[in-house]
This record gives structure tokens, sequence and C-alpha cells, in this order.
């Protein structure tokens, strides 16, 4: 057992203590925007060093920003949507998560990286949202607008883990910003994740930590990157429970929050 | 996302102080600005391990200040939502 500030603590919570001194030390709060957001902000990711000996703790820009993008403003539009030249709507291109299954397709963006630049995100615990269809009073048939119920989903008995993930550095050719930003790798969705995220039935590829080193520091073919990139945490090992809606604006945004008309998940599968 | 969740204004020993909330690895800290020469605080949300949550200051060695600081922003979330 361990004391933190005084107060009896558990190892894992002792250690997620201490990564977060690390974090806070190297936080540059002047120049950071206040965010809670989930799209596009810092994130914590252990990135191998050059030699492939040792990790640091890094901030990354969540979000990959490709390498043929020249300047903020061509992320901005990337990101959001925007007109070309001749008027026709380019819609957003989302860059925050990189499927499995095409992370090495030759011309995909993420191919280089993939090969070259795997890193680890690491993560407490993640947030999805299950849309549930409301039957019609009359016809007893399902609506066609669904009603969505945030989730938070960890693992028992682990405060951190880790997500793979891909980075790339990237320098904006006008102002000379240099970012790392990173992409969580995604898998299809086990039965539990099946269940919550039922919309897209995908969830984060989360590695235990031997797959986690090898992940990072392995030198790994195509095949078994793959082979990793798809891992799917098995659904023993997690947990899942409904938040508040407004999880984003509340103190404790993973507090279970029960709605009456939220069926229960199915957790003996 | 911003709003005025991440920034706030409380009175703290009678001195106004003021309180930014940042997400760091997914993970929430309040920065804490007081008004006198003290440095800035740093306090999260901390796990005991008897399974109920306090506030604590990162790094360690101001936990006094952490805790009655910490009390007030829990109310003060209180309030608002």
């Amino acid at each position: 057992m361990c004391y933190y500030n005084g107060q009896k603590v558990t190892h894992d919570e002792y250690i997620r203590l201490k990564q977060l001194e690390k974090l806070v030390a190297n936080y540059d709060f002047l120049s950071r925007d206040l965010q809670i957001g989930f799209d596009y902000n810092q994130n914590t990711v252990l990135k191998a060093n050059a030699e492939k000996t040792d990790f640091d703790l890094v901030q990354m820009e969540w979000g990959f920003i490709p390498s043929y993008l020249r300047t903020r403003e061509d992320v901005f539009k990337m990101r959001s949507g925007y007109k070309d030249a001749s008027g026709k709507y380019r819609p957003p291109i989302i860059t925050l998560n990189a499927v499995c299954e095409e992370i090495l397709a030759p011309g995909k963006i993420y191919r280089e990286a993939a090969l070259k630049r795997r890193c680890l995100v690491l993560s407490t615990g993640f947030f999805e949202w299950r849309h549930i269809y409301p039957l019609n009073k009359r016809t007893g048939l399902p609506l066609k607008t669904a009603n969505k119920y945030p989730y938070y989903i960890s693992l028992k008995d682990k405060g951190y883990f880790f997500m793979a993930g891909i980075w790339q550095p990237w320098t904006d050719k006008t102002t000379g910003e240099y970012v790392e930003t990173f992409a969580i790798v995604t898998t299809k969705a086990n039965k539990l994740m099946e269940q919550v995220h039922n919309s897209k039935k995908r969830m984060p590829t989360i590695l235990n930590e031997d797959l986690a080193y090898e992940w990072m520091f392995g030198d790994l073919d195509e095949s078994r990157i793959s082979e990793i990139a798809a891992t799917q945490v098995p659904v023993e090992e997690m947990q899942a429970c409904t938040i508040a809606k407004d999880f984003r604006e509340v103190l404790e945004p993973a507090k279970e929050f029960i709605y009456e008309d939220v069926p229960a998940l199915e957790l003996n599968l | 996302m911003e709003g005025k969740q991440n920034k706030f204004e409380l009175n703290y020993h009678n001195s106004a102080i003021n309180v930014e909330r940042h997400s760091i690895g997914k993970q929430t800290i309040f920065r804490i600005i007081f008004s006198d020469k003290r440095p800035p605080l740093i306090i999260t949300r901390a796990l005991h391990e008897n399974a109920y949550k306090f506030w604590t200051s990162i790094p360690e060695g101001r936990q006094r200040e952490a805790d009655e600081i910490g009390t007030l922003i829990s109310e003060y979330f209180k309030t608002i939502t």
C-alpha cells in the first residue's frame, strides 16, 4: 500500500498520480486553450525513443494530420469541411481513429505511421454512445430516431490501460509550428461493445502489457502489425456504465447515472 | 469545448482565487491562481484505498489547500448542475 499526500491509496492510484505529476510538470498551461472536449486536444502518449530502448511520456494532439497538409488553415478545412475552388462541398475528414483493417492499405495516410511510428495512448477509460430506438406506441415498431445514452467504459481492476496508436510529426509550412499528432487504432467491437457502441460496432484496440510492448518496440512485419491492431480486449476484462448526458460539463464525467428506460447490457456472454 | 465551467472565480478565505479546469491525458485537473504571491496550485481528485474520493495536490505537499479548495470546487459544481 502507498501514501500520497498522507492519504492511503492503492498501488495503481499511486502510479497514476505520479504519472500525472510528470504530465503536469511538462504541461504548458499558458499556451493552451482551456478545453475539456475530446476532439483535437492534447493527450498523453507513450512514444519510443529513437533507439527503441525506452519510451517518453509526451503530449500529442489527438487528430492525425497528414503530411500533405501545409497549414493550420488546411487542417481546419479538412476537419470541418469546406467548399473547394469549384464550389463543390468537401465533407470533413475525421482522423481521430484509424481503422485497423485499413491502416496498412497502400495509399492510406496511416500506412507510413503504422509501419514506423506506433505509440500507446494512456487511458483511464473512454466514452461511447448507445443508440436505443423507442417503440411507436401505436404500431409497436421502432421509431426512426434513436435516443442516445452515453457510457463510460473502463477495464476492471485497472487504473489505466494502453490503446494502440500511430503518430505523425507535422510542421505548419507558413508558421513553422511543429506538433506531433496521433490517431487511436480501432478494431471490431467485442460482444460487450457491440451493445454499447451499437451504431458503429467498433472499439479502441486495447493492448495488454506484452502486446503494448511489442506494438511500440517490436520490429514487426505487416502481418503482425495487422494482427495486433485487430486485438479485441476480452469482454470479461471490461466494465461499462451509463453516465449523465451532460457528462462533459460535470465534475466527475465517469460517475454512473442510471436511466430507467435503458435496458441493462447482457454481460453473460 | 469551452465554457464557464472551465474557468471560474471562487472566494477562498476572503480572497478571490481563479480556477481553471484542464484535461491532461483524459484526466481532469484544476489549476488555482491566487491573488496573493503564492505559487499556483494544481489539484485533482484521487481515489482513497477505502474507495472514497479525495482532493489532492499535484505534486504532493499542499494537501490542506487541496482539501479546502477542492471542497469549494465541488460545491461550485453542485450549484451549477
